[in-house]
């Protein structure tokens, strides 16, 4: 239950990180060039982290499954983070 | 307690997160502005509420473990305790059929040591008797009579008393030739 609970706080950190950055893009066209600089690097991150997998698991020694559950789980907390602030009045 | 305050940060983090969007109108910048603050708050609501929870995680699988311990500790209390009670049911057993054995080569010592004495004994008597017979074979030759030798043999004189008439017994029997 409590493992649950600490799971979706990291999903919701990842939701209201995003959609913070989102929000601070509506504030200025640059730092609008800038998040979307972020979430590039971010893409380009998760891609890597997605091919490199073996290699990063033996580094942070954690199981494969668990590492792609947090992969899978940031993207989607990402996403969801984006959707939330583009769908706002 | 601590339960109650990881739900109530992770909850509030959320109202936090998804509320102000849809509340507040982004056009108006005061509007927008507390959209960015109920963001900050709801991430540092979360944080909070994540950190509580994996401490609770950790403080729960420590009592978990001391649990385990705990019931592998009377596990082993309760398999030790029967061990020693087997044991020492096993050895008062041992003593017993050891007791035991003892007691039957005792009784078998005892059986050869009287069955010996009988013999002896019985030779004793025999040759007691074979003695008192020569002598009153003697006293016959001699011309005594039957009361004059048990006089002699046995010291008792001729009356009603009942050592005369086992004297006398013991004679007639000795003159027969029973044994």
């Amino acid at each position: 239950m409590i493992k649950a609970i600490a799971l979706g706080n990291n999903f919701l950190l990842t939701a209201i990180a995003s959609s913070f950055l989102c929000w601070l893009a509506s504030l200025h066209p640059s730092l609008l060039l800038f998040v979307q600089a972020l979430f590039a690097i971010n893409l380009i991150a998760s891609a890597t982290a997605w091919l490199l997998d073996d290699a990063i698991i033996a580094i942070l020694k954690i199981d494969l499954l668990q590492f792609r559950f947090r992969l899978i789980a940031s993207t989607v907390g990402a996403l969801v983070g984006v959707g939330v602030m583009l769908c706002r009045s | 307690m601590s339960l109650l305050k990881v739900s109530t940060l992770t909850i509030s983090g959320l109202t936090l997160w998804l509320a102000p969007p849809f509340i507040f109108s982004r056009k108006i910048p005061l509007h927008n502005f507390m959209q960015g603050l109920a963001l900050v708050s709801g991430f540092a609501c979360c944080f909070e509420g994540r950190r509580a929870a994996l401490k609770l995680a950790k403080a729960e699988e420590f009592e978990a473990l001391k649990q385990a311990a705990l019931d592998a500790d009377v596990v082993h209390e309760i398999s030790t305790s029967v061990y020693v009670s087997e044991e020492t049911r096993k050895n008062e057993a041992e003593l017993l059929i050891a007791s035991d054995s003892n007691r039957e080569l005792l009784e078998r010592a005892l059986a050869l040591s009287s069955e010996e004495n009988e013999q002896k004994n019985e030779q004793l008597a025999q040759n007691a008797d074979a003695k008192v017979k020569e002598r009153i074979l003697q006293l016959q030759a001699r011309g005594y009579g039957k009361a004059k030798i048990i006089l002699e043999v046995w010291g008792v004189s001729k009356g009603g008393s009942q050592k005369y008439k086992d004297a006398e017994t013991l004679y007639e029997r000795l003159i027969n030739g029973e044994t």
